[in-house]
């Protein structure tokens, strides 16, 4: 199989317009000749616009050169072609064997389960094998990585199809590129996932969240609307000192500096300052009230709806409240556990995403020559164009046994 | 000195030819023409009755003992014949074919008048070769014997063509140096509209004229294929024309413009040959020099 590893090259052969234009226009001059008896001569004009090409087979050789020397730039290579192979299904963990069965639908497909070595997924006939499969599709994997040796290991012919949970857990930070053809076929269910190791403490620590016995500060700034909130803020404070967590509140009109941090701030001041946005994105926690976000995780909500929702900014979260914070504008206010559940919310370590839906994380399909090694054509190309072109010489050069016509 | 001029092959092939003088040969000398002067001499022309002041040697005694007068013994003197060849160099006698270039009609021009001086020499007649063009009359004055005809030849050498047919006030001298009673062979292209009121001119005079025309292949057969601009050398005349197209009109015309000339030429009493240049030379001459 003949493929081109450069091929722009052939864009040369644009220059094929350049012999055929030659041999036309030397067909269309007219020669002068000097001619004593020119008075017996009467003018005739050429019997009727014909485009004729002069020596033909000129033309060609050179057209052929031409052709040649514009694959040429293409550098051609010449690469086994294999012959085609069995399909593989490969059936990710966190998807049960006969479901993944029952949504391919490939009778001459080989299957597999994604895992160390590709084990054979057990068909319904064999129930200790499909125990130990159920064992293997509990336990979490690697899926990019096991997905790229996959890639690299079969052959280039094999066409695969990737059978994978909806909720797709253990990514990695780099899209998945497969130089196979490959169909991805999102099933229900989700990737099981690691037990999580613990929280961060230098995570921690940027948000504001003190160490044990240190008071955590919160940083409380409102103007004139702001100020029919501050009895809610200060109820929170008072339930939240109840439970015996220490807190050291600042609470200040919305034009005074805010503490440097690490400290909560609650901004009850209307439209959240670009100052306190780059202060969110450094890692700073930051509640604002009366700003209906329209996206974000839904944090808090109430029988009436999202009432808190969590966006995130650069390191650090902007929080949303979505009414005033008064008691007569939110019935979730009033709800006897809300201080501690907006406790819960704030002091909540932050996660980085464990999973994401498999249809946005489908592999992209990219071309990969290191498949089998490309002999390269150009050397003989290169010799079959000198012994052309020393043919085209020997026709151009030849002695015309008629004039020139 | 060796000829560069003529090859030996056609050196070979001119033996054979001679110049044959309508008209009696009015020079002095001994030659191989029959001449007008009478006198002592080999062949037997007449008896005529003694005048005072014959010689007595010239008296035939014989026919004076059978008829008792004085009668003198005659004999036609062979005279030696003036040969004129006259070159046409305007420009459009640097006509050559596209197989041929170096063989341009001057040049077979040139070969012929030195093969004409070579025949004028071997039968010991005098030649004399002029070259006629607008641009100067050169010519290389009559004479005999093998080192004239050497220097006619090298007087061919540096002859050039150029200009159109000269005017008559260009051709004075001409008629100063060629003499009634000689023979005078014009070599040209007969493309000339004033070579026939010309050589018309010489006639009339009592010389012997022939003519000698030449034509190119290409003036013959016409083989061009395609658009050209053809180009009148002397004039500088264009006309486009497509060569397959014209071919047949002008090949009439251009054999129908040679028959005119010829006969013209030849109500004159002017003998014309037509030469195409790839004849061999001498095949003009032989037609040329042919006994009537």
């Amino acid at each position: 199989m003949i493929e081109l590893l450069a091929p722009a090259g052939l864009a040369a052969a644009a220059a094929l317009v350049v012999p055929v234009i030659v041999h036309l226009v030397r067909r269309s001059d007219r020669r002068v000749l000097s001619f004593a008896a020119m008075r017996y001569l009467r003018s005739r004009a050429h019997p009727r616009a014909r485009l004729r090409v002069d020596r033909p087979l000129l033309l060609a050789l050179r057209l052929m050169l031409l052709a040649g020397l514009a694959v040429l730039l293409a550098l051609p290579a010449w690469r086994e072609h294999a012959s085609p192979a069995r399909p593989w299904v490969v059936v990710a963990p966190g998807v049960d064997a006969l479901a993944a069965r029952a949504a391919v639908h490939a009778p001459l497909a080989e299957w597999h389960r994604l895992g160390n070595g590709f084990p054979p997924l057990p068909d319904a006939t064999d129930a200790a094998a499909l125990a130990a499969d159920a064992r293997l599709a509990a336990e979490p994997a690697p899926i990019n990585t096991l997905l790229r040796q996959l890639d690299r290991d079969l052959l280039p012919t094999v066409a695969l199809t990737l059978v994978v949970p909806e909720s797709l857990a253990d990514l990695d930070a780099e899209r998945l590129q497969l130089g196979h053809a490959a169909t991805w076929v999102p099933v229900l269910g989700s990737s099981p996932v690691r037990p999580p190791a613990g929280g961060a403490p230098d995570a921690d620590r940027a948000r504001g969240i003190a160490p044990a016995g240190a008071a955590l500060r919160i940083a409380v700034r409102y103007d004139a609307v702001g100020a029919s909130e501050l009895p809610i803020v200060r109820a929170l404070g008072a339930a939240w000192a109840a439970d015996g967590r220490a807190i050291a509140w600042d609470i200040a009109a919305s034009d005074a500096p805010l503490p440097p941090p690490p400290a909560w701030v609650f901004w009850l001041g209307g439209a959240v300052p670009e100052s306190l946005r780059a202060r969110t994105r450094a890692g700073a926690q930051v509640l604002v009230t009366r700003l209906a976000a329209s996206c974000g995780e839904v944090v808090l909500d109430s029988p009436r709806g999202a009432v808190l929702r969590a966006q995130v900014l650069g390191q650090g979260r902007l929080l949303c409240w979505t009414d005033a914070l008064r008691a007569d504008a939110s019935q979730a206010l009033v709800a006897p556990d809300f201080p501690q559940r907006l406790w819960s919310v704030l002091a909540a370590p932050m996660r980085v995403p464990a999973s994401a839906p498999a249809r946005s994380v489908a592999p992209l399909a990219v071309t990969r020559d290191d498949f089998a090694p490309a002999r390269s054509l150009v050397p003989p190309l290169a010799a079959a164009l000198a012994a052309l072109f020393l043919v085209e010489r020997l026709v151009a050069t030849r002695r015309r046994t008629r004039p020139a016509a | 000195m060796p000829c560069v001029l003529i090859p030996d092959d056609l050196r070979t092939r001119l033996r054979g030819l001679r110049f044959a003088s309508r008209h009696p040969a009015l020079r002095q000398g001994l030659g191989q023409h029959q001449g007008r002067s009478r006198g002592a001499g080999l062949e037997f022309e007449q008896y005529r009755a003694y005048e005072p002041g014959d010689e007595p040697r010239r008296v035939d005694w014989k026919l004076y003992a059978r008829s008792d007068r004085f009668f003198v013994r005659e004999a036609a003197r062979d005279s030696p014949l003036s040969v004129w060849v006259l070159l046409d160099a305007s420009a459009s006698m640097a006509q050559a074919d596209a197989a041929r270039p170096a063989y341009s009609k001057f040049a077979a021009a040139k070969l012929l008048a030195a093969c004409l001086a070579e025949v004028a020499t071997l039968q010991g007649d005098s030649c004399g070769i002029a070259s006629l063009s607008s641009k100067g009359v050169a010519v290389a004055p009559s004479g005999s014997g093998a080192r004239h005809r050497d220097r006619l030849w090298l007087a061919l050498e540096p002859m050039r063509t150029q200009g159109e047919w000269p005017i008559e006030a260009q051709l004075a001298p001409l008629w100063e140096r060629i003499l009634p009673e000689t023979v005078v062979v014009i070599i040209s292209d007969g493309l000339d509209a004033a070579l026939p009121a010309f050589a018309a001119r010489l006639a009339a005079a009592r010389r012997q004229v022939l003519s000698l025309g030449l034509i190119s292949c290409e003036e013959r057969d016409f083989p061009f294929v395609g658009g050209y601009v053809f180009v009148d050398p002397e004039t500088g005349a264009e006309c486009r024309s497509d060569g397959a197209a014209a071919r047949a009109e002008f090949l009439a015309r251009f054999t129908a413009a040679r028959t005119a000339l010829a006969r013209e030429l030849a109500r004159c009493g002017i003998r014309h040959v037509d030469h195409c240049l790839d004849e061999a030379p001498d095949v003009p001459l032989r037609r040329l020099l042919a006994r009537a």
